[in-house]
C-alpha cells in the first residue's frame, strides 16, 4: 500500500513542478507556439464536424435575410430616389431664391434706374465672341445699345433686337469698348473685351497710381450708360517705362459663363419714350 | 430639292439649339460645331450647287448666333465648303475617319484663325475648351454627314 503511495506521489511532484515551471514562464508567449500543431489539430477536427451544420444554418438564415434584404433594398432604393428629387427641387428652390434676393437687392439700390429683367436664352455660337441672346425684345422695352447688367455688375449692351429676343454684347467681347473709372483713385480709362474671361483696360497714363484689387466702375461719359456700375477688379497692373500707358487687366464682376438673370436699364427719360 | 433644303434648314434649327444652349450648359466655354459636318455630308450627298446655296443660306442664319462681324461666319463656312469640293475629288470623303480628321482640322483652323487675327490669348481653361471642341466637332462630323444622307434619301431616293 505505501510502495503504491510512493509511485502516485513521484509523477504528481513532477506534474507539479511543470506546472510550477510552466507558470514562471508564462510570461514568455512565444514558448506557446510550439503547441500550435496541437491547436492546428484541434481546429481541423472542429471544422470537419462542424461544417455542415454551418453551412445548413448559414443557407437558411442568408436566404431568408437575402429575400428581406431585397425587399429593403427596393424599399430603400425608392426612398432615396424621391429624397433626391426633393433634394434637386430644393436646391433649385434655393438656387432662385439667391439670384431674386440678389436681383431685388439690386433694383433697390439702384432706384434711380429703370431696370428690365431678363432671362438668359442662348450663347454664341462661336468661343471668342462673347454675346448672348436674352428673352425680351423690342416688345418689352429693349432697343439697341441698351445697358444690360446683372446683380452682380455690367455685362454688356443691347446690339440687336427683336420683338421677343435681344442680342447683348458683353464686355469681354474682343469688340467691346467701356468708358470705365478706377473706383479708389478716380482714374478714367477704357475697358476692353479680350475675347477671354478677363478685361483690358486701356489709355490709364503710367504716372497714375494704380493697385491691384481696385474696383473699376463705369464712368458714365458714355451716353445711355450709368455712373457707377461694377465692371471688375483689377488683378494685374504691368508698367513698361518706355510706353506711356500702363498695362492693366480686369476679372469681371460677373462670371459670364454663369449668367441667368438679367436686367436692361433705363436711365434717361428719353429712353422710355 | 425643296424639301431637302427645307429640313436641313430645319435640323439647323436644331443644330444652333445644341450649339449655344445645351453644350454651354454642360460647360460655358465649349462650343461644338456641328454645322462642318452637315458641310461634309452635303458636298457627299447633295452635289455642288445645292449645297454651296445651302451653306450660303445657312452660314447667314447662324449669323443670328454670334457677335462675330457680319459676313465672317459665312466666309469660313463658304471657305470651308470650296476646299472640301476641291480635294473630295484627292481623298475618300466617304470614309468616317477622314470626315472626323477634316472636320476637326477645319474646326482648330477657324479657332485657331480668329485667335490670331484677334490676338487674343487664350488661358489654359480656354484652350481645353477649344481642344475638346474640336475633338467633339470631329466626333460629331460623320453623324451629321450621315444626316444630311438620311435626308436626301427620304425626299429623293
Amino acid at each position: 500500500m505505501e510502495h503504491g503511495g510512493t509511485n502516485k506521489i513521484i509523477p504528481a511532484v513532477i506534474a507539479l513542478a511543470i506546472v510550477i515551471v510552466l507558470l514562471s514562464l508564462g510570461q514568455y508567449r512565444s514558448l506557446t507556439s510550439g503547441l500550435s500543431p496541437v491547436r492546428e489539430g484541434f481546429y481541423i477536427a472542429e471544422r470537419v464536424v462542424t461544417t455542415p451544420f454551418r453551412v445548413i444554418h448559414a443557407l437558411w438564415t442568408d436566404y431568408i435575410a437575402l429575400v428581406n434584404t431585397r425587399k429593403e433594398n427596393k424599399r430603400l432604393a425608392a426612398r432615396i430616389e424621391r429624397l433626391e428629387v426633393q433634394s434637386m427641387a430644393l436646391q433649385g428652390l434655393k438656387g432662385e431664391n439667391e439670384r431674386l434676393r440678389a436681383m431685388l437687392d439690386f433694383r433697390s439700390e439702384h432706384g434711380d434706374i429703370k431696370l428690365y429683367p431678363a432671362q438668359l436664352l442662348a450663347q454664341d455660337i462661336s468661343i471668342v465672341f462673347k454675346t448672348v441672346i436674352i428673352d425680351r425684345g423690342r416688345r418689352h422695352g429693349f432697343f439697341p445699345g441698351m445697358p444690360v447688367v446683372s446683380p452682380l455688375g455690367f455685362l454688356g449692351r443691347v446690339i440687336s433686337v427683336s420683338p421677343h429676343t435681344s442680342q447683348v454684347l458683353l464686355i469681354t467681347d474682343p469688340t467691346s469698348a467701356i468708358p470705365a473709372v478706377i473706383e479708389e483713385s478716380q482714374v478714367k480709362g477704357i475697358v476692353k473685351g479680350a475675347g477671354t474671361n478677363v478685361l483690358s483696360m486701356e489709355y490709364v497714363r503710367s504716372t497714375e497710381l494704380v493697385a491691384v484689387g481696385e474696383m473699376v466702375v463705369t464712368s458714365g461719359l458714355q451716353g445711355r450708360l450709368p455712373k457707377g456700375l461694377r465692371i471688375g477688379r483689377i488683378v494685374r497692373v504691368e508698367k513698361d517705362p518706355h510706353k506711356i500707358f500702363t498695362r492693366i487687366t480686369v476679372s469681371p464682376s460677373v462670371e459670364m459663363s454663369k449668367i441667368e438673370g438679367v436686367f436692361g436699364v433705363v436711365f434717361r427719360a428719353e429712353d422710355t419714350d | 430639292m425643296l424639301k431637302t433644303q427645307i429640313s436641313l434648314l430645319g435640323i439647323i434649327l436644331l443644330v444652333a439649339f445644341i450649339e449655344t444652349v445645351l453644350v454651354p450648359e454642360v460647360w460655358g466655354t465649349l462650343r461644338c460645331d456641328l454645322f462642318l459636318g452637315m458641310i461634309i455630308g452635303v458636298i457627299i450627298h447633295l452635289g455642288f450647287s445645292q449645297g454651296l446655296l445651302f451653306v450660303m443660306v445657312t452660314s447667314v442664319l447662324l449669323q443670328a448666333f454670334t457677335g462675330a462681324r457680319p459676313g465672317l461666319l459665312p466666309l469660313f463656312y463658304l471657305f470651308t465648303f470650296v476646299v472640301l469640293n476641291i480635294i473630295k475629288d484627292i481623298i475618300y470623303l466617304e470614309n468616317i475617319m477622314t470626315q472626323l480628321m477634316l472636320a476637326a482640322a477645319f474646326s482648330a483652323l477657324g479657332a485657331g484663325a480668329l485667335v490670331l487675327f484677334l490676338d487674343i490669348s487664350l488661358t489654359s481653361r480656354e484652350l481645353a475648351a477649344v481642344t475638346l471642341g474640336t475633338v467633339l466637332t470631329g466626333c460629331a462630323s460623320p453623324l451629321m454627314a450621315a444626316l444630311v444622307g438620311r435626308v436626301k434619301r427620304a425626299y429623293e431616293g
